[in-house]
């Protein structure tokens, strides 16, 4: 839904197409960001998973919702983006869903916390790409809050591969 | 042929041969960690960096080389780990460093978080292992989870540390994250009871 004023992009005035809180997304998680016992057995994310790179503005996540279909089929949809990205992503690695509106609770919720801004933000290799930006640095306590609750929903690449297949046509919202 | 041949030419570690003996115990401390570690300089060790540019057989080099690396260290110290453990190790490194799941954007792993995260080993004198995982700063990270409690260790350079503590007492988790040295870090997670994490549960 774009619910938003006008921005100012780069010369042009795109509205912002800002997710709804009740949207899902996506992140993808590699191997060696995924927390594992001793035996390399899988018991979630590290907190490193959803942290940001130095170079990084945002957070990178992929939208649901760009996607029709029903839930199971969007998250599939949003699974596939992912894996016919630029992103190398390996048979061991997962994806983890989160919903936007628990998310942003969580992190707003705060001391000092940002007000989030999650913007659809398609980029040339994901479509559904968007962008979480004013998301903290330096919190780990949260980003470990956010991987025992938030994003504690993780499928394996045989777990998506269960999910029904539609043809990913783009949503009314997208 | 070194050591650092036998470890690059042989991922099995029955083909193994150490550069000493290795006893079983896994239990002693060494009287001193640096002695330990002799020959391999602080800060000098060349950062294998993976960058955008680089090929795929570049960024397996590199790998290999971090594996290589952390396994000529860890055995360097194989008679305080024990058998069980080198084996471990080898294996999660050799899991972690996999070319196949490894993400191009993190940097490989430089010999000095491995220095870091052996001597945080030795010095916290585990009997639980720790899983093993990256940072977005090609650091190490040690994850140490039971149940709810959860021990989330980055390896720093030089002795350095930022950790990040899950811990339910009671009906209630308290949480804290903190940075240091490793020679502090027992002290610090004293308050928390760090045996839930160290210790086999009986």
């Amino acid at each position: 839904m774009s619910s938003n004023p006008t921005t100012q992009r780069f010369g042009s005035s795109m509205p912002s197409n800002y997710l709804d809180d009740s949207d899902g997304v996506v992140r993808f998680v590699p191997w060696g960001k995924l927390r594992k016992d001793e035996d390399d057995n899988v018991l979630g994310a590290l907190p490193a998973a959803f942290a940001l790179r130095d170079e990084e503005e945002y957070l990178s996540v992929t939208w649901c919702e760009y996607f029709a279909g029903t839930k199971d089929e969007k998250t599939r949809c949003a699974i596939e983006a992912i894996r016919n990205s630029d992103l190398k992503v390996g048979s061991k690695a997962r994806f983890a869903l989160g919903n936007v509106g628990e998310i942003r609770q969580r992190v707003e919720g705060r001391q000092n916390g940002r007000k989030l801004r999650i913007i659809h933000e398609p980029e040339p290799d994901n479509p559904a790409h968007a962008a979480i930006r004013h998301w903290p640095r330096d919190d780990d306590e949260l980003l470990d809050l956010l991987a025992q609750a938030e994003w504690s929903d993780i499928l394996t690449a045989d777990e998506a591969d269960t999910l029904p297949v539609s043809d990913c046509q783009k949503s009314d919202r997208s | 042929m070194n050591a650092l041949s036998f470890i690059d030419h042989s991922r099995s570690l029955t083909k193994w041969i150490p550069a000493t003996p290795i006893t079983l115990t896994g239990s002693e401390k060494p009287k001193d960690l640096d002695d330990v570690f002799w020959g391999i300089k602080r800060g000098t060790q060349h950062r294998e960096q993976s960058k955008p540019s680089q090929t795929g057989s570049e960024l397996e080099g590199a790998l290999r080389t971090s594996s290589s690396s952390f396994k000529v260290l860890v055995s360097r110290v194989s008679m305080h780990l024990g058998l069980p453990w080198l084996e471990k190790l080898f294996s999660q490194i050799d899991s972690l460093l996999d070319i196949e799941e490894w993400d191009e954007r993190d940097p490989v792993p430089a010999q000095e978080t491995a220095r870091t995260f052996i001597r945080m080993l030795l010095i916290l004198k585990v009997s639980r292992k720790p899983g093993l995982g990256v940072s977005n700063s090609g650091n190490l990270v040690a994850a140490w989870t039971s149940g709810p409690n959860r021990l989330t260790v980055e390896c720093l350079p030089d002795d350095k540390v930022r950790w990040i503590v899950s811990r339910a007492i009671g009906d209630e988790i308290e949480r804290a994250a903190g940075s240091g040295r490793i020679d502090r870090l027992r002290d610090v997670l004293q308050p928390y009871d760090p045996a839930v994490w160290f210790e086999y549960a009986e």
